[in-house]
């Protein structure tokens, strides 16, 4: 009887195991959409802050130039060596250019700048206003008759946003730069030979596909990076942590949403093709 | 009256953004960054010597090996599977569409995917992960007991701070790095065939990817994640043992340290792959 019971236990067992795995998550989830909610309904409202908007535009988005272009050019170059090392294999390097183009726009690109600037941006925004909470300057904030939100996380949600969108429009720009010139000095390709395929197979749709993901993954950091933020306890201890766990869920985000998108594009393209193209809208 | 407002705040950041451009441009300023760039490197490469010649140093902290070891490998294991396994299924669906575009083929997809998540994926994209789990974590803890003057304190009782914060992380780093490129690819793998699962049965999977994908790859994949590994406990230990500056300090340093690791790792991914196929062409 003790044992049957013992065996009827496991199901319980294991669903109380599931909740106390998945409660968390949920619970985070979900402040997460509610906090990404209220700020986006606080974006319209007045007053708006011009001058921190500004200034934070300034820190996230000039600031990050050098780097993300840097960093642009070396994926772009790595996804042309290995597809050229890959393609070799199939004697197929005439599609080199198009094939490492097509790529970089769509997936490696957005993906690897966001992981990129999450660490650069996300971590500032985090750190930020976490060691804003942490010396109480959040509650001196709410004191004075300000709304927090509207005061400090608005402007930061926009600027990361914005700047997302066009630092990662930058990013893919330098990327095909930098697989047409790891393509032309490593695998000794000729110039015009990869640009020659890049028009058939990476179309502007590719960089569609790519400009949307950066807002989609501009919108998701910026809200993951604020919330983590606002919501850091434990002192200035407890900023490393939030500093680190927004780090760590922007990049499952990140990831998570691409594959979702990844999906949805190689479903839609034919649809998207024949409309821009075959239709004549785009010709 | 709010809007004259609004022009006048405009026009009083526009100016500050001017003068503060202009000062960021001139030379006393550039020189400095260069200054600040070479100090850095020499500074990097200076640590990571010295944690190479006290690694083999008696006073083996076996116990601290072990517990850097669980913080830097145990729990970044979920976030590699998440990741590495999206990651998979992203390569693998990018690909079949690319290749029915160009070949109407997709018999070759696992191949090329396998390929490229052993050459790529596996060590760079793990490193990159790494770098943000648990680069983050080392420099906030080390920059911590810097401001509190726990670094000062370890000197005073003549314990040798790169042998005793230095070496056990960078010891659980690198042994750490290449388990988890390998556990990567794994998931890589098996994602890939579940979004592939409507073209190919497991057994067709595992035989193309394997005509593409040998010994000479699973080599490559353990040698540049050990190339790779020592970045993120070297970079994250300099940075966190700079800090200055109490809390607001240790979060600078924090954003710095895990940007500069990113950057290192795609740098040193390009240049391992772009100068591996030469040499090994070289050396056949």
């Amino acid at each position: 009887m003790s044992r049957l019971g013992r065996l009827l236990e496991i199901p319980f067992m294991l669903v109380g195991l599931f909740f106390t795995w998945f409660g968390p998550f949920l619970h985070e989830l979900g402040g997460m959409v509610l906090f990404g909610a209220k700020v986006i309904l606080h974006v319209p409202r007045r007053p708006f802050e011009w001058g921190e908007l500004i200034v934070q535009l300034y820190h996230v988005g000039v600031k990050s130039l050098p780097i993300v272009s840097l960093a642009g050019f070396f994926i772009g170059a790595v996804v042309s060596v290995q597809f050229n090392y890959a393609l070799g294999l199939f004697e197929a390097t005439q599609y080199l250019g198009g094939m490492t183009t097509s790529a970089l726009l769509r997936e490696v690109g957005p993906a690897v700048i966001a992981v990129m600037i999450a660490g650069r941006i996300g971590a500032f925004v985090t750190a930020e206003l976490g060691t804003m909470r942490a010396t109480e300057q959040v509650d001196a904030v709410r004191c004075l008759g300000a709304n927090a939100i509207q005061f400090l996380v608005v402007p930061r949600f926009i600027a990361v946003v914005f700047m997302f969108a066009l630092l990662n429009m930058l990013g893919l720009v330098v990327g095909a730069i930098g697989g047409a010139v790891a393509a032309w000095l490593v695998a000794d390709m000729g110039l015009s030979y990869y640009f020659a395929s890049i028009r058939s197979l990476a179309a502007a749709w590719a960089l569609f596909n790519g400009a949307t993901k950066g807002v989609i993954f501009g919108v998701m950091i910026a809200t993951i990076c604020c919330y983590k933020g606002m919501t850091s306890e434990g002192g200035t201890e407890g900023v490393g942590k939030a500093v680190n766990q927004s780090l760590v869920i922007s990049a499952i985000a990140v990831f998570f949403s691409d594959y979702i998108m990844a999906g949805i594009a190689s479903i839609t393209f034919e649809v998207a093709e024949r409309l821009l193209y075959f239709d004549g809208l785009l010709k | 009256m709010s809007q004259s407002g609004a022009v006048r705040a405009i026009y009083t950041t526009v100016l500050q953004l001017y003068l503060l451009v202009r000062g960021k441009l001139s030379v006393e300023n550039v020189g400095r960054r260069l200054l600040d760039f070479i100090e850095a490197t020499g500074g990097i490469v200076k640590l990571l010597f010295e944690a190479m010649l006290a690694l083999p140093r008696p006073p083996w902290r076996i116990r601290l090996i072990l517990h850097q070891a669980a913080v830097a490998g145990w729990s970044t294991i979920p976030l590699i599977i998440i990741s590495q396994g999206f990651l998979g299924a992203i390569t693998v669906m990018e690909i079949s569409f690319q290749l029915e575009r160009l070949f109407h083929n997709v018999q070759l997809v696992p191949g090329i995917a396998a390929l490229l998540s052993f050459r790529e994926y596996g060590p760079s994209v793990v490193a990159a992960m790494v770098a943000c789990k648990v680069g983050a974590g080392f420099t906030a803890e080390i920059g911590g007991m810097k401001t509190t003057d726990q670094l000062d304190a370890l000197e005073l009782m003549g314990v040798n701070l790169v042998h005793y914060l230095v070496v056990p992380r960078l010891a659980a780093c690198v042994m750490m790095q290449v388990c988890l490129s390998i556990i990567g690819v794994f998931c890589a793998f098996m994602c890939g065939w579940l979004v592939n699962i409507f073209h190919s049965n497991f057994q067709m999977y595992l035989g193309t990817a394997t005509s593409y994908v040998g010994w000479p790859d699973f080599i490559n994949l353990m040698f540049k994640s050990l190339a790779l590994s020592w970045i993120v406990p070297v970079v994250s230990c300099y940075y966190g043992m700079r800090a200055m500056g109490g809390a607001q300090g240790v979060g600078e340093a924090t954003t710095k340290a895990v940007v500069i690791e990113i950057l290192m790792i795609i740098i040193g991914d390009f240049t391992i792959s772009a100068v591996a196929d030469r040499l090994i062409s070289a050396v056949i």
